[in-house]
């Protein structure tokens, strides 16, 4: 058995008040997760209600708090923070930095997201339960009186704390790569996953103080009669400051781990990254144009100016395909190793496709109008986030684990993983664009038996539990590398980027020394002058 | 390319989009709210631009209880809201001490330099 020389355990007061960003990070990734789990047990909750007409397993009421928190739970407590994770741990050290910038900073967002959670779910203990207006909250269903109780101001209150507690770590991340890039690390010289968290950051600067804005004005009109959304108005009001935060989130949620993919597909092809000037000024246009796309959410509403939205939108293909064009081209003549984590990233190029392509349509609003607010709706961001992001997120963990904990996960449990989230994820939600084409609304707890609406339920039901299935294997990979731990030494990959150049785990203060950078590729330079 | 200039150009980006917002909508509210962002946008350009991250390399504490305490503080205000005054001055409390203890760290950085 191997045996892993490992760093001493840190103690309760260092886990709690360590600024190390690689603490940090590893800190509000474990959190995350555990809502991961939460917000999945949630998500098969709902799935077994809706594998049969009828109501057999909970009430709607019920039904209606468990899609609000598995909405809120996987946009405000899992995605945004695993995201802004991968940043604040890698960034630092892909350029070439020994901390990050403002670490108190970081620290307070890094406390205020499981408070935010704990703040949120505990709102199940309340009267009349938690929030179940959809993670949404739209006004007027989320005043005082469609939605009363304590359940929803602990959902605003924690929506709150987490959007401001991102915002901070994302000013962290940003500030870091502005002012402690090592020397020789040029604008364009920074990783691909870096620009990717450049973009993510000031999306998050610049779009979520809008919902901060939205939530106390929602605040104000519960409890101070504000009357702020009441009036005439006052609904599309809401969604336009919801939206302006709602839509870039989905962006938030999609760049790092297409930053991440960018590595991986580079690292598991045996080639630098193709098109990289392409994919930064792709980058740049793609995070503008995400924040001028909101209203599409709002088509149905008939008060936005649609040809603006519906352009805006539809020009999105136009950044998203030079970067699917980038990832491609990395891997056209390359020395494809399969890895798990190169599994992953190929599931995420080709599931977040389907996501995209099915996005093209609700950009438009004549089909839009078909679609809006039902199960197409729903299949087709789940098709971006779960099937899209979150594919991109496990191969990110399957690539960067051994930097992270010194130890390699068993590749076997996870080409199995993948097989499960792969077959689990499509069976779960492509039937959810025939069921929505068909007319089956989206958040209710009962259907009719029409157009095969059982049987298009019952097969995303078994995809759901495909998926919970691999999430169990996954939970016993790690359990297993932490108990028989393999090496991995500091480059297991043949990397590419600064962090693999550093120790496994990284030491508090990041490097010894640092390679010459010449270019976005350092790692990779310097085998091949060595070759 | 400068450090600047990705943000310069994104916040150009942003503020072209949202002039032709405003020209092509009846309604005020959305492209004051996409020149909101742009302003934002603005103020991290011209903050890459001037260098105004007062940064020290080797400056960060390793372990920080204030910024707990910061966020505690932050929490307990916005939980007040809604829960009572009570918990509004705990929370005020419990701010002015991590800020206290902030202080206190960075007079004890400084001093070890």
């Amino acid at each position: 058995m191997s045996v892993v020389a490992l760093p001493r355990r840190a103690s309760l007061l260092e886990w709690i008040g360590s600024t190390d960003h690689k603490r940090v990070g590893v800190r509000v990734a474990t959190y995350s997760f555990t809502f991961f789990l939460a917000a999945g047990v949630f998500a098969l909750l709902m799935r077994t209600e809706l594998a049969q007409p009828g109501l057999q397993v909970m009430s709607r009421d019920t039904y209606d708090q468990l899609f609000t928190m598995h909405g809120s739970a996987m946009i405000f407590l899992v995605m945004t923070p695993l995201a802004l994770a991968l940043g604040v741990y890698f960034v630092p050290l892909q350029i070439g930095a020994t901390q990050i910038a403002w670490p108190r900073l970081a620290l307070v967002g890094d406390w205020l997201i499981p408070i935010s959670g704990a703040t949120m779910f505990a709102g199940f203990a309340t009267d009349h339960g938690a929030a179940k207006d959809g993670w949404t909250a739209f006004a007027p269903l989320s005043d005082v009186n469609r939605s009363p109780g304590y359940g929803m101001d602990l959902w605003i209150v924690g929506a709150f704390l987490a959007t401001a507690g991102a915002i901070v770590l994302g000013a962290c991340v940003l500030a870091s790569v502005i002012r402690l890039r090592a020397p020789g690390m040029t604008m364009l010289r920074l990783p691909v996953f870096t620009w990717s968290m450049i973009v993510t950051c000031l999306l998050v600067v610049a779009a979520f103080p809008a919902l901060l804005v939205a939530l106390s004005l929602l605040f104000v009109d519960r409890h101070f009669d504000g009357a702020i959304f009441a009036g005439a108005g006052g609904a599309t009001a809401y969604q336009h400051l919801f939206w302006f935060y709602g839509h870039p989130v989905v962006y938030v949620i999609f760049f790092p781990f297409v930053g991440a993919v960018g590595e991986v597909v580079a690292v598991f092809s045996r080639r630098r990254f193709f098109g990289y000037h392409a994919l930064v000024l792709s980058l740049l246009v793609f995070a503008a144009l995400s924040m001028s796309v909101w209203a599409h959410h709002m088509f149905a509403t008939g008060r936005v100016t649609n040809q603006y939205f519906s352009l805006t939108s539809t020009l999105l293909a136009v950044p998203a395909g030079v970067e699917y064009f980038d990832l491609v081209g990395t891997m056209i003549g390359g020395s494809i190793l399969l890895s798990t984590s190169m599994l992953f990233a190929i599931g995420f190029i080709l599931l977040f496709l389907v996501g995209g392509l099915t996005g093209i349509i609700v950009a438009s609003p004549p089909l839009d109008y078909h679609v809006h607010d039902t199960f197409f709706v729903v299949g087709h961001f789940h098709y971006t986030i779960f099937a899209g992001s979150l594919f991109g997120f496990f191969a990110a963990v399957y690539y960067w684990y051994p930097k992270v904990t010194g130890r390699l996960l068993r590749e076997g449990l996870g080409k199995l993983h993948f097989a499960l989230y792969f077959v689990g994820a499509n069976l779960t939600f492509f039937p959810m664009f025939i069921s929505g084409w068909e007319g089956m609304p989206r958040r209710v707890a009962d259907y009719q038996n029409i157009h095969d609406l059982s049987l298009l339920n019952l097969l995303s039901t078994i995809g759901g539990f495909m998926l919970a299935l691999g999430t169990l294997v996954f939970l016993w990979n790690l359990w297993i590398s932490s108990r028989r731990p393999l090496p991995a030494g500091s480059d297991p990959w043949e990397g590419h980027t600064l962090e693999w150049w550093t120790t496994s785990p990284p030491p508090l203060h990041n490097f010894d020394s640092l390679p010459p950078v010449r270019s976005y590729s350092p790692l990779y330079d310097r085998r091949l002058g060595e070759t | 390319m400068r450090v600047a200039s990705p943000f310069i150009a994104w916040a150009t980006l942003l503020t072209v989009l949202a002039a032709v917002l405003w020209v092509w909508s009846s309604d005020h509210l959305p492209p004051a709210i996409f020149t909101a962002a742009a302003g934002v946008a603005w103020i991290v350009a011209l903050a890459a631009l001037l260098r105004l991250y007062p940064l020290r390399v080797g400056a960060g504490p390793e372990l920080s209880f204030a910024g707990v305490l910061l966020a505690l503080g932050i929490a307990m205000l916005a939980l007040g809201a809604l829960v009572g005054e009570w918990l509004v001055l705990i929370g005020a409390g419990t701010l002015l001490a991590g800020l206290a203890g902030v202080a206190v760290e960075v007079r004890s950085q400084r001093r070890a330099r």
